[in-house]
């Protein structure tokens, strides 16, 4: 990824591996990220393979709450004066829809801090459900990003792109998430089929592991890449020194 | 049927899943629609429920259990004599007919009590699929028959440790194999959950159960009752008389020749949070496993677990139509108790020479509380919607008989 203007984003589980860690979690990223995903623990995510399932759960276990994240992300904003909040790149929140529903999609609209939050993401909520909430979305000036999957058609594709906001995530797999040796063969055409279509962002997730995936897959065209599950391994195997750890692989992708 | 959009039933309902399955969702959507007026496919489907699962199932007029209460007629609707048990197989060999015209040489499904995973591992034996099923590591345990009859079907048994490791996990799982495997898998969900076009397409293949009933009977049944897990058997048998034709031309659901149709929920041990698996009673509106409807959930919108004596009641969530009729007040939702289905078990299996599943046995216990406001003159069908040979373990832990 030597080209400096890929989207590195890197997806985290809020409170996983533990609640203090959250927002030094957040400064490290920030160093070399340009946004980061904050996922909202749940108790059945669907589209996540073991390694989030696990984060997803401990998380949980710590007290992780939507509302918890949002206080402490205020807290970012009120507490650490303007200089924390600088240092904090633009958040994404990751969360499947129930927890959403619970607290009021309004109200979480409302709520979130901003500009510190820059969108959402849904990954339960496909555009046969989402379309009947933009104007909320634009009403609170934040981004819902839509996702398509390998599986995505091109009439489909077309609706997606033009109903998504910010930019368009692109599911690397047919598949959960979780990390992977290898990148599928179709990837490459269904980034030229996307940028095709669109003239938005495309950044690709789910399964991209390492830098050389994400050079491939900016080769392929792409404007940038989430990583998570491998994040989430590394917090989870490197207990002792987590932030220098994950300074060091974050600066790889960067190299 | 009033919908607001595809695949609603009222507020409920819709298809809250990861854009991978969208497709999927709509190729089978499309399918269904083409192939349920399709006189090919009946005639397929109509020879199978005939010769191969036992249908039409018998209307029994239980003449010892009418006697005990000593007031209306109570006829069982006798679908633990269908070949496997219960009533899933009925669902079981319509999808597996569609999954057959989709090409898909995989079947996938998820199972509580097994008697769906085991109806889907016999349709897989009977056509010649790959079939994997999902089950919760406890419920392997309760439910050790039937995953020994699974396995000598060819199907394969994968044990969900997850979670709370019963019938939500195991649902969870199939849904995540189904991401990952979409392009050649079919995905049979065993009750009228999932997302759209599930509820719709197991309904329609469980209306069966009511579209007999109506021509078993002289006239119109006053009250028919039926255990709500998922809530497949209930809709089955209610089904014409909820979207009938007689009842979609009168524009009108609070219609004056209706049965009192009434769905019974698991009680479990008691209401508080994790005792039991009353979702309509209990529970307040979500999305779980692709659609919106009632759950058990805490204040955070994280599903809680649900608990009950019969695995296949065993279940935080219920289908989005079911949540329509509660509403709607078209059908009335009551709990019972582990306790007292366990007496319904012994007590019908002594009376009657019938063993029921103990998710029946939940419906044979509401006759307690429901027999004394009958008159004689009225009728009252019960769904007995398995068999219990299943839960001999369960129930032989439970009780000194």
């Amino acid at each position: 990824m030597n080209n400096k203007k890929s989207l590195l984003i890197p997806y985290i589980t809020a409170g996983f591996p533990n609640k203090k860690l959250f927002v030094p979690i957040l400064k490290t990223l920030s160093e070399s990220a340009d946004f980061i995903e904050v996922g909202v623990p749940y108790s059945d995510p669907l589209a996540d393979g073991p390694t989030i399932q696990e984060a997803s759960k401990i998380a949980l276990e710590n007290g992780v709450s939507l509302k918890w994240i949002l206080e402490t992300c205020h807290g970012i904003k009120t507490l650490h004066a303007k200089s924390l909040q600088q240092e904090i790149k633009p958040l994404i929140l990751f969360s499947y829809f129930n927890p959403i529903l619970q607290y009021g999609l309004e109200k979480l609209l409302r709520d979130l801090p901003k500009p510190l939050f820059y969108g959402l993401i849904i990954p339960d909520l496909p555009i046969e459900e989402a379309k009947k909430y933009l104007p909320l979305f634009k009403n609170y000036k934040l981004n819902l990003i839509l996702l398509c999957a390998p599986t995505t058609n091109k009439i489909r594709l077309k609706q997606i792109s033009h109903l998504s906001n910010g930019f368009i995530y692109l599911v690397s797999v047919t598949g959960v998430t979780g990390t992977r040796n290898n990148l599928s063969k179709e990837l490459k055409n269904k980034i030229k089929e996307l940028k095709s279509i669109t003239k938005k962002p495309v950044v690709v997730g789910f399964g991209i592991s390492d830098s050389k995936q994400a050079s491939k897959v900016i080769s392929y065209g792409a404007d940038g890449v989430i990583v998570g599950s491998a994040i989430i391994k590394l917090l989870k195997e490197n207990k002792n020194n987590p932030l220098s750890r994950l300074r060091v692989f974050m600066n790889s992708f960067r190299r | 049927m009033k919908s607001k959009s595809k695949g609603y039933f009222g507020n409920y309902g819709g298809m809250y899943v990861p854009e991978t399955i969208i497709p999927a969702l709509e190729e089978l959507e499309i399918a269904f629609n083409k192939y349920k007026n399709n006189k090919e496919f009946n005639s397929e489907l109509n020879l199978l429920l005939q010769t191969y699962a036992g249908r039409p199932t018998p209307l029994y007029f239980a003449k010892r259990l009418t006697e005990y209460f000593g007031r209306g007629k109570i006829y069982l609707k006798r679908e633990d004599l269908c070949h496997t048990g219960a009533h899933k197989i009925n669902n079981c060999i319509g999808q597996a007919l569609l999954a057959k015209r989709l090409g898909k040489k995989r079947i996938i499904a998820e199972t509580g009590a097994g008697q769906h995973g085991l109806a889907t591992a016999t349709v897989c034996a009977l056509f010649d699929l790959k079939c994997d099923i999902y089950m919760g590591k406890i419920d392997i345990q309760r439910q050790e028959l039937n995953v020994f009859k699974m396995k000598l079907l060819g199907a394969n048994v994968i044990p969900v440790e997850s979670g709370s490791q019963t019938l939500k996990d195991a649902t969870s799982e199939a849904i995540r194999d189904w991401i990952t495997n979409i392009k050649h898998t079919h995905y049979i969900i065993g009750s009228t959950v999932g997302p759209h076009p599930y509820p719709t397409i197991v309904s329609y293949f469980q209306s069966v159960i009511g579209k007999e009933v109506q021509k078993q009977v002289s006239k119109t049944p006053d009250y028919i009752v039926a255990c709500v897990g998922g809530g497949s058997n209930s809709i089955g048998i209610f089904y014409p008389y909820v979207w009938g034709n007689h009842v979609r031309n009168s524009r009108d659901y609070s219609l004056r020749n209706r049965p009192l149709l009434i769905g019974i929920e698991a009680g479990g041990t008691s209401f508080k949070n994790g005792h039991h698996a009353a979702t309509l009673s209990l529970g307040k509106p979500g999305v779980l496993h692709g659609s919106y409807s009632y759950l058990l959930q805490d204040k955070n919108g994280q599903i809680q677990e649900a608990h009950s004596i019969s695995a296949g009641l065993d279940y935080p969530g219920v289908g989005p139509q079911h949540a329509f009729l509660k509403d709607k007040k078209i059908v009335t939702y009551k709990t019972i108790s582990d306790k007292d289905a366990l007496w319904a078990f012994k007590f019908l299996s002594k009376l009657e020479g019938i063993i029921p599943a103990l998710e029946s046995s939940h419906a044979i216990a509401y006759l307690k509380h429901l027999m004394p406001k009958t008159k004689k003159n009225e009728t009252i069908i019960v769904c007995l919607s398995g068999r219990g040979d299943k839960d001999i373990n369960t129930v032989r832990g439970n009780h000194k008989l």
